[in-house]
């Protein structure tokens, strides 16, 4: 039977799914980034050691770096949003927040949504790259020694800024939301956080 | 419109929503999309040029230094050694009046040599030096503010993320940077000390009676302990710059070297756990992010000001007028220093330097002493109001609630003046920087 209240029980119920989903996702990024920065670190020293002991550099150092940090970089990206370290000057968002909230409301759901807006033609522009770099083998380094294609930090690229465009997209609609006084979001999320 | 008035519109338009509050690397990045976009009348081209810009902006190995030294600093910051630096500095300067505060100098110089942010100073010194002090009777103005103002030799003296952000923007070698800034960041630690030692001799009750008290809390302190404590700090930044110095390895080895020494550091400290190590190379990864991306938007920025023909009129504007370099250097510092009351550090060189490198290279201002300069400006900011972070850091990390934000700025005043001063001898004598 479907009731009213089943509706609803079923729309928090979707929106606590795709909520935990997202979280999911962007945390699983944000470990992948990490362990990429740790293996940065050593793989550099052992080019290091390597150099200085053994005469001789590791084959596609450079390579292997370059592609290193563009991809931290979009591993991180949502991580750093949702922590709030995206950097903003908040000194007068926050006065219009403590006077007028409802002002500051739409201000911040604005703010997101050029969030949206930017992020969306950024991952665009990487999904493009990316199947470029897929079609036409897109690689870095001399063949013969050491090669490492590019598609890999391509879909990375692409991933990050699309998951980093729902964060915005969801707080333009948490905002809006609160604007209203309808909040669907929020019990979800509380529930999403007590069933991990 | 014409491309120029565009121009000009973006940078109104940059200002406004930063300042509003927007998120300062949507702002660069959009509206210099938008600029672009209008300027050639095309929206592909626009697109092409973020898509290209997003990703080629960063992809060199050299940016790989920007995690590295984060993951330094950060692992570093997890470990007792600032309050051990402090001690071993005590011990040096305990038979002098101001002894207290000049140790605090001097071990923020030290330890602004194995981390690369303000910040990180502001918060650890407040905790370990201010309580010492205001224990030893300072007058409360006076430990803040040694603490606050000392707390700026984090960005200045290397390893610093700023001074890899200019490197980046201004397209210098890190290297270069690095070696060049040890000079001056060492000038400011030696004005703020003799600054400390005047306020001793005038104001002896402010400095209180630190060397009876600062006796018995060395007791236990003896040459051979201070060398011991010292040995792996002194060990690591001979690694770190020296290797940057003498050749040895590039900036991002050399970070990569530092981070690993830290690591190993504290775990010989057992201060590390395999949590910690997670959490802080997360905090890293957002550090990271949020810098590179910054650099990527203020990449886009500059083309799109290129395009818009905005720095080549306001240097034949300069030409035309009798504008002399000084003149250029004053209004520069006049506006960084209004910017810094607003704004945070990064993003005040992002914005402000595309607009300003023309012009500073129609005058042929060596891009080293010009990275130095800003730097030292950019800094004086972190101690004025309304915004003043180190400031905030410093009052946040208070425990006691009797210190007043308003004290803390007056008492970092006197830091900002000799800053500025520091400003005006590299200017007079630019021999200080480039040789």
């Amino acid at each position: 039977m479907s009731s009213p209240t089943h509706h609803r029980s079923l729309f928090l119920r979707g929106a606590a799914t795709l909520i935990w989903c997202i979280d999911t996702a962007v945390a699983s990024l944000n470990s992948l980034g990490t362990l990429l920065i740790m293996a940065m670190m050593g793989l550099i020293c052992a080019d290091v050691v390597s150099r200085n002991l053994l005469g001789s550099s590791l084959p596609g150092v450079i390579e292997l770096t370059e592609l290193g940090i563009v991809s931290i970089v979009y591993l991180q990206i949502a991580d750093t949003y949702k922590s709030g370290k995206l950097m903003r000057s908040d000194g007068v968002i926050k006065t219009i927040e403590a006077k007028f909230p409802r002002v500051g409301l739409v201000v911040n759901a604005m703010f997101d949504a050029t969030g949206v807006v930017l992020f969306f033609y950024i991952a665009k522009g990487a999904e493009k790259r990316f199947s470029e770099a897929w079609d036409g083998g897109y690689y870095l380094g001399n063949q013969g020694s050491f090669t490492a294609p590019t598609w890999p930090m391509e879909l990375i690229v692409a991933i990050g800024s699309a998951l980093l465009c729902v964060l915005f997209f969801a707080s333009v609609l948490r905002n809006l939301g609160l604007l209203l006084g309808v909040n669907p979001l929020e019990p979800a999320r509380s529930r999403s956080t007590s069933e991990q | 419109m014409t491309g120029l008035e565009i121009g000009v519109a973006s940078v109104a338009g940059i200002f406004f929503f930063v300042i509003l509050g927007m998120y300062i690397p949507v702002v660069l990045a959009l509206v210099s999309l938008v600029g672009t976009w209008f300027i050639t009348s095309n929206f592909d081209i626009a697109i092409f040029l973020l898509s290209q810009k997003s990703v080629e902006t960063i992809s060199s190995q050299e940016f790989a230094v920007v995690p590295l030294f984060v993951l330094m600093g950060l692992l570093i910051s997890t470990s007792d050694i600032a309050r051990e630096t402090f001690s071993v500095a005590n011990y040096v300067f305990r038979k002098i009046s101001g002894g207290l505060g000049v140790a605090t100098v001097a071990a923020n110089a030290i330890f602004a040599s194995i981390t690369g942010v303000s910040i990180a100073s502001a918060a650890v010194f407040t905790r370990v030096a201010v309580p010492e002090m205001l224990r030893f009777g300072y007058h409360p103005r006076l430990a803040v503010g040694i603490v606050a103002g000392s707390s700026v030799l984090g960005m200045l003296i290397p390893p610093s993320i700023l001074l890899i952000v200019y490197a980046f923007i201004a397209e210098v070698s890190v290297g270069s940077l690095f070696i060049a800034a040890i000079i001056p960041g060492l000038i400011l630690a030696v004005f703020y000390s003799i600054a400390i030692l005047a306020v001793g001799k005038l104001r002896p009750h402010w400095v209180g009676q630190d060397q009876l008290a600062a006796l018995d809390d060395i007791d236990d302190m003896t040459f051979s302990k201070a060398a011991k404590l010292l040995a792996p700090i002194g060990l690591l930044v001979a690694l770190v710059i020296g290797g940057i110095y003498g050749g040895i390895f590039t900036p991002t080895e050399s970070g990569a070297i530092g981070a690993a020494g830290a690591l190993i550091l504290t775990v010989a400290k057992r201060r590390m756990s395999w949590a910690i190590f997670w959490q802080v190379t997360v905090q890293t990864g957002h550090v990271t992010a949020s810098i590179c991306f910054m650099i990527i938007a203020a990449s886009m920025y500059s083309s799109m000001l290129g395009l818009s023909g905005v720095p080549s009129e306001l240097q034949a504007w300069v030409s035309a007028s009798n504008f002399s370099v000084l003149m250029l250097i004053v209004a520069y510092v006049a506006i960084v220093i209004v910017l810094g009351t607003l704004l945070d550090s990064v993003s005040i060189i992002l914005i402000v330097l595309p607009i300003f490198i023309p012009l500073f290279n129609h005058f042929d201002v060596d891009m080293i002493w010009l990275g130095i300069l800003s730097i030292i400006v950019v800094e004086i900011g972190l101690l004025t109001p309304p915004l003043g972070i180190a400031v905030f850091v410093v009052k946040s990390c208070l425990p006691d609630e009797q210190i007043s934000l308003k004290d803390i700025f007056l008492g970092a005043l006197p830091f900002g003046l000799i800053m500025l001063l520091v400003v005006i001898l590299i200017t007079a004598f630019p021999a200080l920087i480039v040789h």
